[in-house]
């Protein structure tokens, strides 16, 4: 399959690899492609660093969708977003609250506001919940989604379980039975329970049970609606149109994470359209002589230029070379390796390194020019 | 503490100041903070687990997972090992620890702190960037959310080591503009999260010192005018463009460092890939330790100058 059709084919895509393998800009140049291609595209970035505004070329912007400046001959749209986890819990308790009462009572609770706005991991819990939002939304033809390096991309696959986990009314109800009536206590919290729950007050402090109770008693007639929601998101991820594309550069490290992610993905039957394999080193693959290539052009140019500017140019254009094919070779050997790792159907594309780092819209549009599949 | 953005090197640079520290013969840990595939264990070529393992002379290293540090917790705030064999096999609890955000990072945090009592310096890989600053965080929140007990406590413990005077925290960066634009950004995040809290250093890796002439520069950059050029003519030009530019990015990255944030920068040169990636990992981990103690040297015989 061509990388085009790839594109064409789908509507959601889901960006996963490990740091500094270039996924951010690489979901920035496939939402700009597609825009190209006369589609209305939305580029989604969950990582708490700014890296989608940087690759954009724009400074910041927060949790609104933002809507890039592309050529007027540019049919599509290109909007970009990032994710505060903040905005978005606070968006879902109002999407959830049965009403204003119910919603002033959670936005207000010390654990809610602990939860959503500094500890680790939220960011992930409220991931796919924005997801679904955008992709129903009916606005946008493509959704691309980066995702932050591995081990919180997997969290990310799991945060609507986790979240919905955390809401089970099994669960619910153990950790509750204590703040029921007396009663229930009486009949739920003998033996063992009760000693745990203890432990679990003496661990925790008895003070922020009291108010994790609270924040979970309002949650907890929202349980129906936060599984209909994990469901909803775990079959938009799995239906035809989503696929997950492992992003990957040609060092050891980063070719280890691509292996882990398509075995992960495999397993938990998430449809993967292969590796994008970035930031190749292009060559002939053939050592070159410098100055047999370029001994006679070189003497007439440096006619005005110190003595010996010629001569050590050419010997370090001769180091250069050796390195750059050094690097090729290591490079092609890597995605061989790679490319076994391959299930069916799936296809491997490679993307040569440009010349300039790549932090503005132009630079981001020659991205794909050169993609060759393998 | 060693952070920065992915792909930068982090647990390389790590694992090579191990390697330098422990030549003082200090007894020196190098740890993975809750590594799903350790990293390090590549860097140092053996397996690695949440044991120390020694892996040279006054070297030892480590991931540290969340489920033995939860047992560590368990048996330094409860203490009866049949209670903690209760709350650990209790799938409640465990539902408990698994959701509570925060609660797994926490538990993590504190026993690589817990290392302190062992070792004469803990070198921690960090999660990249924005991950740590949220990791840095926590204990401060626990300690404000969780009122009384031991983990309150705990989080106390470790806000003050944070904060102390014998830790601080190094990033790693490249040279390249968007690098190190997070770098700057980290820094000032770090700033706003935890104040106290010394960081005193830029590693900043895979640089080229400049060693092109102006002329060398000003006739690449004719030969790469020319228009008739063969396809062998304008590869080598390529190669020569990309070291040229990696030599300027260098002196760029070093400048803005210096300027934006004035910290302390530790330039890593880019080591030989001729012929591929020859020696393995664990040869880049001795070279980068090399260029460590060679610095170290300098600085050393400066002083006594």
């Amino acid at each position: 399959m061509s990388f085009e059709a790839m594109l064409e084919a789908n509507r959601l895509i889901i960006c996963v690899g490990s740091g500094g393998v270039g996924k951010t800009t690489t979901a920035a140049a496939i939402g700009l492609k597609a825009a190209k291609e006369g589609r209305r595209v939305l580029v989604l970035t969950i990582d708490p660093a700014r890296r989608l505004a940087n690759s954009l070329g724009l400074n910041q912007f927060g949790n609104e969708e933002t809507r890039i400046q592309l050529d007027n001959d540019v049919e599509g749209q290109l909007w970009a977003m990032m994710l505060d986890t903040r905005s978005t819990f606070d968006a879902l308790i109002n999407r959830v609250s049965p009403d204003a009462e119910t919603r002033e009572r959670i936005l207000n609770n010390r654990v809610y506001r602990h939860i959503s706005d500094s500890f680790g991991g939220s960011q992930e819990y409220m991931a796919t919940e924005q997801l679904y939002e955008v992709v129903n939304s009916g606005q946008y033809d493509l959704v691309v989604l980066d995702t932050p390096p591995v081990k919180n991309a997997l969290d990310f696959l799991e945060s609507p379980g986790r979240l919905v986990q955390f809401l089970d009314k099994r669960i619910l109800s153990w950790f509750l039975a204590p703040y029921e009536e007396k009663r229930v206590v009486g009949r739920l919290f003998r033996g063992t329970s009760a000693l745990v729950f203890k432990l679990l007050g003496y661990i925790f402090g008895r003070e922020f049970l009291d108010e994790l109770a609270e924040f979970l008693f309002i949650f907890r007639d929202l349980y129906d609606g936060f599984r209909e929601r994990h469901e909803a998101v775990i079959d938009l991820l799995s239906k035809p149109g989503t696929t997950f594309s492992v992003v990957c550069a040609p060092n050891e490290p980063s070719v280890a994470v691509a292996r882990y992610f398509l075995e992960e993905l495999s397993d938990r039957s998430m449809p993967c359209a292969g590796v994008l394999l970035n930031q190749m080193h292009p060559t002939l693959g053939e050592s070159i002589e410098p100055s047999a290539v370029l001994g006679e052009r070189i003497e007439s140019l440096s006619r005005d230029l110190s003595a010996h500017t010629a001569s050590q140019l050419l010997a370090r254009l001769g180091a250069n070379h050796r390195r750059l094919l050094g690097m090729s070779q290591a490079e092609q050997a890597l995605a061989s390796t790679l490319k076994q790792h391959l299930g069916p159907g799936q296809h491997m594309w490679q993307i040569p390194r440009l010349e300039r780092e790549v932090h503005d819209i132009d630079a981001l549009g020659k991205i794909f020019e050169l993609v060759n599949q393998v | 503490m060693l952070t920065g953005k992915g792909g930068t090197g982090k647990t390389r640079v790590a694992a090579a100041l191990g390697l330098a520290s422990g030549e003082s013969g200090r007894r020196v840990l190098v740890v993975e903070v809750d590594a799903q595939r350790s990293a390090l264990e590549e860097a140092y070529g053996t397996t690695l687990d949440y044991t120390p393992r020694k892996v040279a002379p006054s070297v030892w290293a480590a991931n540290i997972t969340f489920e033995p540090a939860l047992k560590d917790w368990l048996n330094r705030t409860v203490r009866a090992a049949k209670i903690v064999g209760l709350i650990l096999n209790n799938p409640m609890v465990q539902v408990f620890l698994n959701v509570t955000p925060g609660a797994r990072e926490l538990v993590v945090l504190s026993a690589v702190i817990g290392h302190l009592e062992n070792f004469d310096q803990v070198i921690v890989d960090m999660p990249a960037s924005g991950h740590a600053v949220s990791m840095l965080g926590i204990p401060d929140t626990a300690h404000r959310l969780m009122r009384t007990g031991p983990i309150h406590e705990r989080a106390g413990e470790i806000m003050n080591i944070l904060r102390g005077p014998d830790t601080a925290l190094g990033i790693i960066a490249l040279p390249e503009e968007m690098v190190v634009n997070e770098t700057v950004e980290l820094y000032a995040r770090l700033g706003q999260i935890l104040p106290d809290l010394d960081v005193p250093l830029v590693f900043l890796n895979r640089c080229a010192a400049p060693t092109m002439t102006d002329d060398e520069h000003k006739l690449l950059a004719r030969l790469s005018a020319e228009t008739d050029l063969s396809e062998e003519m304008k590869e080598l030009l390529m190669a020569g463009r990309w070291d040229a530019e990696l030599e300027r990015a260098t002196a760029d990255s070093l400048g803005r460092l210096h300027s934006e944030i004035g910290v302390t920068v530790v330039p890593f040169p880019r080591l030989g890939v001729i012929g591929g990636f020859e020696g393995g990992p664990v040869k880049v981990t001795q070279q980068m330790a090399g260029a460590l103690r060679r610095r170290v040297l300098s600085e050393a015989s400066k002083d006594g100058a």
